[in-house]
């Protein structure tokens, strides 16, 4: 059976992870955080309330300082929730900048609710349902994983992958600033910086 | 042009790398807050743009209000888009909320952003894409959340059929993806169930592009 998960980052204080508490709906709490959060005042506090709730908490511990080891863990909670058919929301506001951010861009990546509250809560414009990956057809896929490596047209063309129209995916991965061309006797095509990057979460 | 957008609170380190990590930086666009600290970490910052003949154009935001914050980003990345090219995001000075804001602006607009480490300073490249996240949506359903926009974010269906010109049918298919995509909601008249209200979430307003 389904359950309503909320994802949230967490420091040192209850405060803002209270507000979400009240204001958004969910059966079980996920606490995105550095493990020395654990010790702190504010998480006893937000286990009491969950004990006394008779809700789950479960943790899920960063690198609060480090934004790909953040953004990649909680990407795969959201996943991991999601395959499991619960229904998943996020909140970005507790924790450090770094750990709040990744969240943001966690919930856009894979297309769940997402919320900031300060104040006020603030519900993101995420379009739910829609992944990263949706964002790519099959062929600008497989051309991204093809072009780990810098190839010509002719090595992507004779490639197992059966790539349909290079020059159209070719294009638009271009025009998204993923694949950089390599002038030389024979062009070469490659992954830009932002490519290599794009590429892993596909 | 080249231009970098940058968030900036007590620190000047978070920004400085940017100006010689992204080559050719023509305009820096600073968003800093009222705090005096601040105010500080903006002239050591203008003082680099001096030394480095990079056009300085600032920004004093409220740090506390996230759509506020938001709004005006997204209006200067797309009015400096129209003419200019926006190098980058620098994402990582200023409030927890204007970082936040920046984030996801530059998911929204397709902006490149960058982190610069908190403890090393390295600047981090963000896996972003970029293009509109607005790609997600088809030009009917563009002009369906405009239109919204401009009448307060609730219309009556039957005013939205009308204001885009379409058949019953096929406003009702666009309402209902917008709404299965959480932008939208649909309610009830209290006192007539035949009537329909459309209402877009407030943070949707940032989807809306003005051409």
């Amino acid at each position: 059976m389904s359950e309503k998960v909320l994802i949230s980052t967490f420091g040192f204080e209850s405060d803002k992870i209270i507000t979400a508490i009240r204001e958004l709906p969910f059966e079980r709490l996920v606490l995105v955080m550095g493990k020395d959060a654990l010790k702190k005042p504010g998480f006893i506090e937000v286990k009491d309330l969950c004990d006394m709730a008779n809700t789950t908490l479960n943790k899920v511990y960063v690198d609060v300082f480090n934004f790909m080891d953040c953004f990649k863990k909680i990407t795969s909670r959201i996943e991991k929730e999601q395959n499991n058919d619960n229904i998943v929301s996020v909140n970005a506001s507790g924790g450090t900048k770094v750990l709040g951010d990744a969240a943001i861009l966690g919930s856009f990546h894979c297309g769940v609710q997402a919320y900031h509250c300060e104040d006020d809560l603030v519900e993101l414009p995420v379009f739910l349902g829609v992944r990263f990956e949706d964002r790519f057809t099959e062929d600008q896929q497989n051309l991204l994983k093809l072009l780990s490596r810098p190839r010509s047209y002719e090595e992507i063309r004779d490639s197992t992958l059966g790539i349909r129209n290079i020059s159209k995916s070719m294009n638009e991965l271009k025009r998204r600033g993923l694949v950089d061309e390599m002038a030389g006797p024979v062009t070469r095509y490659g992954l830009s910086r932002e490519g290599k990057l794009v590429k892993r979460y596909i | 042009m080249r231009i970098l957008l940058a968030t900036l609170g007590f620190t000047p380190k978070f920004v400085i790398p940017t100006l010689t990590t992204e080559k050719g930086v023509d305009r820096l666009v600073l968003y800093y807050g009222e705090h005096k600290n601040c105010d500080a970490a903006k002239d050591e910052v203008a003082k680099v743009c001096r030394k480095m003949k990079v056009d300085l154009k600032l920004r004093k935001m409220r740090e506390f209000d996230f759509m506020y914050i938001a709004t005006r980003m997204k209006a200067d990345i797309e009015k400096y888009s129209q003419k200019h090219e926006i190098i980058c995001f620098s994402i990582s000075g200023g409030t927890k909320l204007m970082s936040a804001a920046a984030m996801m602006v530059s998911v929204i607009e397709g902006v490149r952003a960058v982190y610069v480490h908190e403890k090393t300073f390295d600047v981090v490249p963000l896996p972003l894409l970029q293009i509109p996240y607005t790609d997600n949506l088809t030009d009917m359903q563009r002009q369906i959340l405009r239109l919204l926009h401009e009448n307060g974010s609730t219309m009556k269906l039957s005013e939205i059929r009308e204001g885009i010109g379409k058949h019953k049918s096929t406003t009702t298919h666009h309402i209902k993806e917008l709404e299965r995509k959480g932008v939208i909601s649909l309610s009830n008249d209290e006192h007539d169930s035949r009537v329909k209200y459309v209402t877009m979430k407030e943070s949707a307003a940032l989807l809306v592009r003005f051409e």
